[in-house]
């Protein structure tokens, strides 16, 4: 039997972590303009700074897959809100349809009973899928926030080598630091909400 | 679904709107939301179809606790089917709409939010630190209805009246007031059923000072695009199902 949560909970829940997610795309973004920042100081610096030209790609490339991802999870976080109303919308049926056997007992409402349990099954389940992969997907943006870390501390080393780019670079490493923690934050606030819904 | 911060200063007023995920033959509608301190009034939040979406919008800008009350013009499905939604998910929150339309509105279900009947005459509303205004605008098309005014923001929303039957994608705003007329004639010749009624009304609206005006479906007025629309509104007779 699949665990059935509150549809009161769930479309909240999705709702929530469809916001956090909003706001984390918007720092991605700023991420994002970071990294090519980083690509442009690179590039002007050459040789000095050889060391960076492979992690600064990386970081680009990471920054914009932050973006598809948290932006791909607000989409999931919508669709799932989604089923969260419509399960809801089905629950409040089955309550009026059994309010209406008990007065009738009219074998036609049994079987729209039947019927309507059916599609709510449906839509648990896909509720329970949608929900799952959310998580996963979360994890693997938190994955990528431990990345940006670490890109941030090879920002961080190479700064330290070089004298004329050496303030830019560790304030681009702050940056990256910054942003990467503030998308976290928003990334573990979403996963609270969804531990709170299945833990409920 | 689009959102757009339309005033930012003490308090914020956004619009919600262009929902790409509305079913094809609902007819779309603009909510929008004024943030003050702790609290916030989502005027006109919107019908069943398109609650899910609201939800997740509004807590994009502001967390639940933060959706003190809502406000519903008059008791058309479209403004407030959603209510027995809403009901469950802030509970503790009140709503403000007119007294006429209790019995009404709460078949859509209302068992935890505090209904809040605005009287005929009007009243005012405190979000927070800003005071909101009540501006009756009955028979507009509801027997009973209101508008709401923010003196600070000199926003008016204004319901129904301003409203376009546009596409889905169109934009937010008004880019050219002559062509647009067209766009929102059927709508108030239709719709709106008393000339008595709507002049009485531009009466009213004509005395406050009006940067921009909010209607629940089509596009936003900004300047002197609003007097245009008085201007317009006033040559236009409405009612017009009587001839036909």
């Amino acid at each position: 039997m699949v665990k059935e949560y509150s549809p009161v909970k769930s479309a909240i829940t999705s709702s929530q972590v469809a916001g956090e997610l909003y706001r984390a795309s918007m720092i991605a973004r700023q991420l994002s303009l970071a990294a090519k920042n980083s690509q442009a100081i690179v590039h002007r610096a050459g040789s000095r700074v050889a060391g960076l030209k492979v992690i600064s790609e990386y970081f680009a490339d990471l920054a914009l897959k932050t973006i598809k991802l948290a932006e791909a999870i607000n989409t999931i976080s919508l669709d799932i809100s989604h089923l969260a109303v419509e399960r809801w919308r089905q629950n409040t049926l089955v309550d009026h349809l059994f309010d209406s056997q008990e007065k009738t007992e009219n074998d036609d409402v049994l079987l729209i009973i039947t019927e309507t349990r059916q599609r709510q099954e449906g839509i648990n389940n896909r509720f329970n899928i949608e929900i799952r992969s959310l998580e996963s997907q979360l994890e693997e943006i938190q994955q990528y926030m431990q990345a940006s870390r670490v890109v941030a501390v090879s920002f961080r080393l190479e700064a330290t080598q070089t004298d004329e780019y050496q303030g830019i670079l560790e304030d681009m490493a702050n940056n990256i630091d910054v942003f990467s923690e503030k998308i976290k934050q928003h990334v573990l606030d979403a996963k609270s909400y969804i531990d709170r819904l299945l833990q409920s | 679904m689009e959102a757009k911060l339309l005033f930012d200063d003490k308090h914020q007023w956004y619009v919600f709107a262009r929902d790409p995920d509305k079913p094809e033959k609902i007819i779309d509608t603009n909510q929008y939301m004024v943030v003050s301190g702790k609290e916030s009034l989502v005027l006109d939040p919107g019908g069943i179809e398109i609650f899910s979406a609201m939800l997740s919008t509004i807590l994009k800008f502001i967390p639940l606790e933060q959706v003190t009350h809502l406000f519903a013009s008059h008791q058309d499905p479209d403004i407030i089917s959603s209510l027995g939604m809403w009901d469950q998910v802030i509970p503790k929150a009140k709503l403000y709409t007119p007294n006429l339309w209790e019995g009404f509105i709460r078949h859509f279900g209302c068992e935890n939010i505090e209904f809040c009947g605005i009287k005929d005459g009007g009243g005012e509303l405190k979000i927070g630190d800003t005071t909101l205004q009540f501006i009756p605008a009955h028979y507009l098309h509801s027997s009973a209805n209101f508008h709401v005014y923010d003196p600070v923001a000199k926003i008016l929303f204004s319901g129904d009246i301003g409203a376009a039957l546009e596409p889905q994608d169109s934009s937010l705003f008004i880019e050219d007031f002559d062509s647009h007329c067209d766009k929102m004639k059927f709508f108030h010749q239709r719709w709106m059923p008393s000339n008595e009624a709507k002049n009485h009304w531009l009466k009213r609206v004509r005395k406050l000072d009006i940067d921009m005006m909010l209607p629940q479906h089509g596009r936003i007025f900004r300047g002197k695009e609003v007097e245009q629309f008085f201007d317009w509104f006033e040559a236009l007779n409405v009612g017009v199902a009587l001839d036909s």
